[in-house]
């Protein structure tokens, strides 16, 4: 008995900081966004898609960078919607901490002028299955469903300047291009997650 | 009269009491002072005060933040060390997924500014940054202009001899063994209750630093990535509790793979 417990605890702490590594398959999941669309990864990449997933909460100044000062995801989606790439933003933020829940993220999409989808994970099961830490934390999926880029979105972890090389750009442009993706994983920076 | 002046003296001791319980605090506040000096060289002692609730990070392996940062403006044939004398931090872990190595209340870092034999006194700008966190996080940063060299400050003396004191050193080598094995290391400290790790920020990736860092007994298994791209030694900080009560520290390098 006890060690039917003690295979449980382990399985349970296991499941619970299981991160995906850069070659794993993507877990799957279903999440609605701010409009009340639901969204599901596997139909995605069924579609053939490319899915850039953006761990995002409006208030860290480090997305702010990103959204506020620059307009870093913006550009970067927008440059990459005709190429069979799908950017999508998830905030894993517990009801009641910063920047999360449903108004704070639908003004947010107005503030910021978000042209793609803001995705609720208020419970972190999705957060916690990939393993985000940081807010902006970024996940590269190729049409494969394997993990081809995880971590930051560019090389400054400073809070106002941007980084001289974005991997994600790097990322899609080898994705997009047939080439091999060349840095898959680095350390990404920023406010953690607020689960 | 006087009842209109106690009535006024009694607002007014009202108004300033509820001016200062809704202030909010800075989160940090810094000062630097000069704690050491001699004919080419000084050391600062860098203080940062933070309000309750509020954490700074270490230089360790940290998921989400990073530590404080020093960028001077210095005159021509003057140099500045880096941040030295890192306490040993706290655990912090979020949601059994993030782990970082915080410091909370006060943190103190030493730095050793070199410049020219018998330089006179000049303000020299030092840019601050930082990240600091509660429930939520705020880049910070500050120019302090400092005149130096100069005197050492009252205190500064005996303020820099217990920071060098308290900073962790090698740990001594009857502390605590460590050898590597297939999946990582294992350090084992005899006769402890309890062992912690931290790891520095460079070296091979544990596996899950949440679940392997800290052990009840005198021994911690520290699972590693066989693939991690930073290759080389293991190297951190490792804190042993004692059945007395105890803690002792110091800092351990475990060759891997």
């Amino acid at each position: 008995m006890k060690s039917l417990l003690t295979l449980l605890f382990t399985l349970t702490a296991t499941l619970a900081v299981a991160a995906v590594s850069p070659g794993e398959t993507a877990p799957d999941f279903h999440l609605t966004d701010t409009d009340g669309q639901k969204h599901h990864l596997q139909s995605y990449l069924d579609d053939g898609k490319i899915v850039v997933l953006e761990w995002f909460n409006p208030d860290c100044p480090y997305v702010k960078k990103h959204h506020e000062a620059n307009h870093t995801m913006k550009d970067l989606a927008a440059q990459y919607a005709g190429h069979d790439v799908v950017w999508m933003a998830i905030n894993s933020g517990a009801e009641g901490k910063q920047g999360a829940g449903l108004e704070r993220n639908r003004k947010a999409v107005e503030e910021y002028a978000i042209a793609y989808p803001v995705l609720l994970d208020m419970n972190g099961k999705v957060g916690k299955r990939y393993g985000a830490t940081n807010t902006p934390h970024m996940f590269v999926i190729g049409t494969d469903g394997k993990i081809a880029y995880a971590g930051a979105i560019d090389s400054d972890n400073d809070a106002r300047e941007l980084g001289e090389t974005n991997y994600v750009a790097e990322a899609l442009a080898a994705l997009t291009s047939g080439a091999k993706v060349e840095k898959t994983e680095t350390k990404a920076y920023g406010c953690s997650v607020k689960y | 009269m006087t009842t209109m002046r106690v009535l006024f003296y009694a607002w007014f001791l009202a108004a300033v009491l509820v001016a200062t319980v809704s202030a909010e605090p800075e989160p940090v506040t810094v000062s630097a002072e000069i704690a050491a000096a001699d004919r080419d060289s000084l050391v600062l002692l860098w203080t940062f005060d933070l309000a309750d609730r509020w954490h700074l990070y270490g230089p360790h392996r940290n998921d989400t933040g990073q530590p404080p940062s020093v960028r001077f403006d210095l005159p021509d044939g003057w140099r500045a060390g880096p941040l030295e004398g890192w306490p040993v931090p706290e655990r912090h872990v979020v949601a059994d997924v993030i782990l970082d190595h915080i410091y909370e209340r006060r943190l103190r870092l030493r730095q050793t500014v070199h410049h020219l034999a018998g330089a006179s006194p000049r303000q020299v700008a030092a840019e601050l940054r930082w990240l600091v966190c509660a429930d939520l996080c705020v880049p910070g940063d500050t120019v302090l202009t400092l005149d130096l060299p100069g005197p050492v400050s009252a205190g500064g003396a005996a303020r820099l001899a217990n920071h060098r004191e308290a900073t962790p050193g090698p740990l001594p080598a009857a502390a605590a063994t460590a050898r590597a094995t297939a999946d990582g290391v294992v350090i084992t400290a005899p006769g402890a209750l309890r062992l912690e790790f931290v790891p520095d920020a460079r070296g091979p990736d544990m596996v899950d630093a949440i679940a392997d860092a800290v052990r009840d007994g005198d021994e911690l298994h520290l699972r590693l990535e066989r693939d991690s791209d930073a290759a080389g030694p293991l190297s951190g900080l490792l804190i042993i509790h004692h059945p007395d009560d105890r803690k002792t520290h110091g800092t351990i390098t475990v060759p891997w793979p």
